[in-house]
């Protein structure tokens, strides 16, 4: 139930309002139903997906767009990011691997350079849908920890494993690493160079469901503060009434 | 994506009529309600399942304003329907979304409702969008009485008589309805909850169909409830035989517009589903004598339904009236002629006859074998998933556009006037609006709905970048550069694989006319007697006909459509 610190939403509800935001942020300058779903993903399997947006606001609010691409071998791409956050890129990457894995079999992408990483969560989850097999690796310099997303076989969601451990590799610092395949042992071969056998994920696949199954039982509890800020910024797409535009309603 | 509708349900292929037929607008704006219309399959479970509905709390005063909690028991579950009747100050009646006071207001939740939950729900669902509910409610409605329709059947019943079936002719309704909200809207329960926890509202719009019937229910009760308490020797009930006839009045605005364009996997299968129907009848009907006659009383029975429709609205009157001349040409060629397969019958509507016509003559044939559609009703619901199929090669993405969205490609958007309006929210509770592109201000905040032309934008991004790339690349590659084109290029790769595709309307076009979606959509819910007030909004009739909560347990047929008047008794 909603009290004063927070207003229970309906998944859908939420879904609407990150539209909106999101649309109010690009307007179709990006895919912005996908971006609303995977933020939702995020906040529906317990992930902070409000509080990624709203931290990574003053970035998404610059809307020059800096990437670069480069294929140094087949199916094998590298994103640089140039510090941005990943919120807006994260699916257009995301897909080029995918796409690589569907035709060759393997596909992966080192996006360097950004912040936000969670959201390649989405993307995991696409490649469940397609029957591939995923991963997503990257460490976190400040917090010193390294962070694993594994899509298991016949598995909707991925397992997240977090160590309390450094693992450098080709993401560097503040990149990440999102791998598929048809081939569970090539993602796998991946995900064992830093995931020793007995570590134990932070949360499980069935978490994840367990989590989600509970928001849409008993829906979303959002902060108040926040739902209020994602609003204003969603607001802006409001057009004012006037007596032409009440017209434009059909009176 | 769910399998099954990217496929065509079963093999009618002879008998299904292409999509270039179908999915224009202009003859989706032509449908008329059909067997399996949300509120007539809805009707059916209810009357066949024997659900129980009763006043578990009765709390009005002697103008029937209170509260009223409906106790309803499925083979299932139990629910709880909850109204909230007021005096409503005149001056603040309204059907415009806008509204913010109503004479009654509803929900419909799960369980039992003791004296803590009335109270909740009694602090929120009379404030409608501005009060909040839970995920254990799954519609929020309200509705504004028609106070002289009202008033003068409480009169007559007061005195004794029975209402003026002149006045129920013309008006049908004692309550319209102005908005129904569910899935998920001011903190109630998602759709996939819904669907899933309580299937008895499980197939597309049931729970709201179902909180329309039963304001239609509650409209009822509430005249005879004050004619007797006005005049407790003098009153009389309505006749249930009226009763039926008067149905739930409905104003259905631009908000309803969007919906289609935004669910076009869902819009192709109600389609695919309708047109499945048909093709089974023309494929597997045979007319015999019994068929026959009953084609004939259900034409005529059709006939005297458009003669009685009146409304304000000359376009709608000439429409009426065209399609009830035509279709009285198809009942004397019918009756000269022993059809011998009913595909003569709607050949000889396409060749002869309007659109109105072809589409009534349609759903009347689709009355005739209730028993041989019965089992779509189904399939109505689907998973919307718009994948992007990022491996596709661009070349033939190219093709796919040319050969599926040609409708859009040939829409010429250098000409000022096929991009002439935009669709946009009001900063009223964000009510979708008209503005004119190139006289109002907002187009810069313009809603995604003008498909063909982000079609059109795709294209040509896609043949610039083939140019630079060349074919073979993939479309991960394209929505890399192009990132403003991934939704609707997702959008075209899913609706590539479905058998109808998209509605073929430019929706941004100067002389776009909503009130055609809200037919189209209407049409599936159930609605018949349009009443368009302008091209942005109609007025409308649900539930006339319909059978009433006293006919649950009685062997009361699926046969209200195309309701007429009751014969004076």
């Amino acid at each position: 139930m909603s009290d004063t610190e927070t207003l229970n939403l309906s998944l859908n509800e939420l879904r609407a309002l990150l539209r909106r935001t999101y649309e109010a942020l690009y307007h179709h300058g990006y895919d912005f139903l996908v971006m609303a779903r995977s933020c939702l993903w995020l906040e529906v399997h317990g992930l902070d997906g409000i509080g990624l947006i709203l931290r990574s606001l003053p970035d998404l609010e610059t809307p020059c767009r800096e990437i670069m691409l480069t294929e140094p071998s087949l199916g094998q791409f590298i994103l640089e990011g140039h510090g941005r956050c990943l919120i807006p890129f994260v699916n257009v990457s995301a897909d080029l691997a995918i796409a690589a894995a569907q035709d060759t079999g393997f596909g992966q992408i080192d996006i360097l350079n950004v912040f936000g990483r969670l959201n390649i969560f989405a993307a995991l989850k696409k490649s469940a849908r397609l029957n591939l097999h995923a991963a997503s690796i990257w460490y976190d310099a400040g917090e010193q920890r390294t962070h694993v997303l594994w899509l298991q076989p016949s598995k909707a969601l991925p397992d997240y494993y977090i160590l309390n451990e450094i693992h450098e590799g080709p993401w560097g610092e503040s990149g990440l690493r999102f791998v598929c395949s048809e081939v569970e042992k090539t993602v796998t071969n991946n995900v064992r160079a830093v995931l020793a056998d007995n570590i134990v994920p932070f949360k499980t696949a069935k978490d994840f469901t367990d989590v989600y199954e509970h928001a849409l039982e008993n829906g979303i509890a959002v902060n108040r503060k926040a739902y209020a800020k994602l609003n204003k910024i969603a607001d802006r797409l409001l057009v004012p009434s006037t007596d032409a535009s009440r017209q434009g309603a059909g009176e | 994506m769910s399998a099954r509708p990217l496929k065509a349900l079963e093999n009618l292929t002879d008998f299904m009529r292409p999509p270039t037929t179908v999915m224009d607008v202009s003859r989706l704006g032509c449908l008329y309600p059909y067997p399996l219309s949300f509120m007539r399959s809805l009707l059916r479970r209810v009357i066949t399942q024997n659900w129980k509905i009763t006043p578990a709390r009765v709390s009005l005063n002697d103008e029937g304003y209170g509260h009223v909690v409906y106790e309803i028991t499925t083979p299932r579950s139990t629910f709880s329907y909850v109204i909230f009747a007021k005096e409503l100050d005149a001056a603040n009646r309204s059907d415009r979304v806008i509204a913010e006071d109503w004479d009654m207001t509803v929900t419909l939740c799960e369980g039992l409702v003791d004296d803590k939950r009335l109270m909740e729900l009694q602090a929120n669902v009379p404030l409608q969008e501005k009060g909040r509910v839970d995920t254990g409610c799954f519609v929020l409605s309200r509705a504004n009485k028609s106070v002289r329709n009202f008033e003068a059947v409480v009169s007559s019943l007061a005195a004794g008589n029975q209402p003026d079936l002149d006045s129920m002719a013309k008006v049908g309704y004692l309550y319209r309805t102005t908005a129904v909200y569910g899935s998920g809207k001011f903190g109630m329960a998602d759709w996939d909850k819904v669907k899933t926890r309580w299937p008895d509202f499980g197939s597309p719009f049931d729970a709201e169909m179902f909180s329309c019937w039963m304001i239609r229910h509650f409209s009822l009760f509430q005249a005879d409830y004050v004619a007797a308490l006005r005049a407790p020797r003098t009153a009389v009930q309505m006749d249930e035989g009226i009763k039926r006839y008067v149905g739930i009045g409905n104003a259905t605005g631009l908000g309803m517009a969007p919906y289609l364009i935004n669910h076009p996997l869902l819009i192709n299968n109600w389609i695919e589903v309708r047109e499945t129907a048909l093709a089974r009848v023309l494929s597997r009907g045979v007319p015999d004598d019994t068929s026959r006659g009953h084609f004939v009383c259900l034409t005529l029975k059709a006939m005297q339904h458009l003669e009685e429709i009146t409304t304000d609205n000359e376009d709608q009157n000439r429409l009426n009236d065209n399609a009830r001349m035509d279709v009285g040409r198809a009942l004397t060629w019918f009756q000269d002629c022993e059809v011998s397969s009913w595909t003569e019958v709607t050949d000889y509507a396409s060749s002869q006859l309007g659109v109105e016509a072809q589409e009534l003559l349609n759903v009347l044939l689709l009355e005739l074998y209730p028993e041989m559609i019965a089992d779509l009703e189904d399939q109505l619901t689907v998973d919307e998933v718009y994948s992007l199929q990022t491996n596709m090669r661009v070349d033939d993405l190219k093709t796919l556009i040319e050969t599926h969205y040609d409708w859009a490609l040939d829409i010429d958007y250098s000409d000022p006037k096929t991009q002439g309006v935009f669709w946009y929210r009001s900063e009223e509770k964000m009510e979708p609006r008209l503005g004119k592109r190139f006289e109002e201000p907002g187009a810069s905040n313009e809603m995604l709905l003008g498909i063909g032309w982000y079609v059109r934008e795709g294209y040509n991004n896609l043949c610039k970048f083939i140019e630079e790339h060349g074919g073979s690349s993939t479309t991960a590659r394209f929505v890399y550069e192009y990132p403003a084109n991934r939704y609707i290029t997702r959008r075209m790769q899913t609706m590539v694989k479905t058998r109808y595709g998209e509605i073929r309307i430019n929706a941004i076009d100067l002389d776009v006319l909503p009130i055609q979606l809200l037919r189209c959509k209407l049409s599936f819910f159930g609605v018949g007697k349009f009443d368009p007030r302008s091209r942005m909004w109609v007025r409308n009739t649900m539930f006339q006909g319909a059978p009433l909560v006293s006919d649950i347990g009685s062997d009361i047929g699926d046969t209200w459509c195309f309701p007429i008047r009751p014969v004076a008794f």
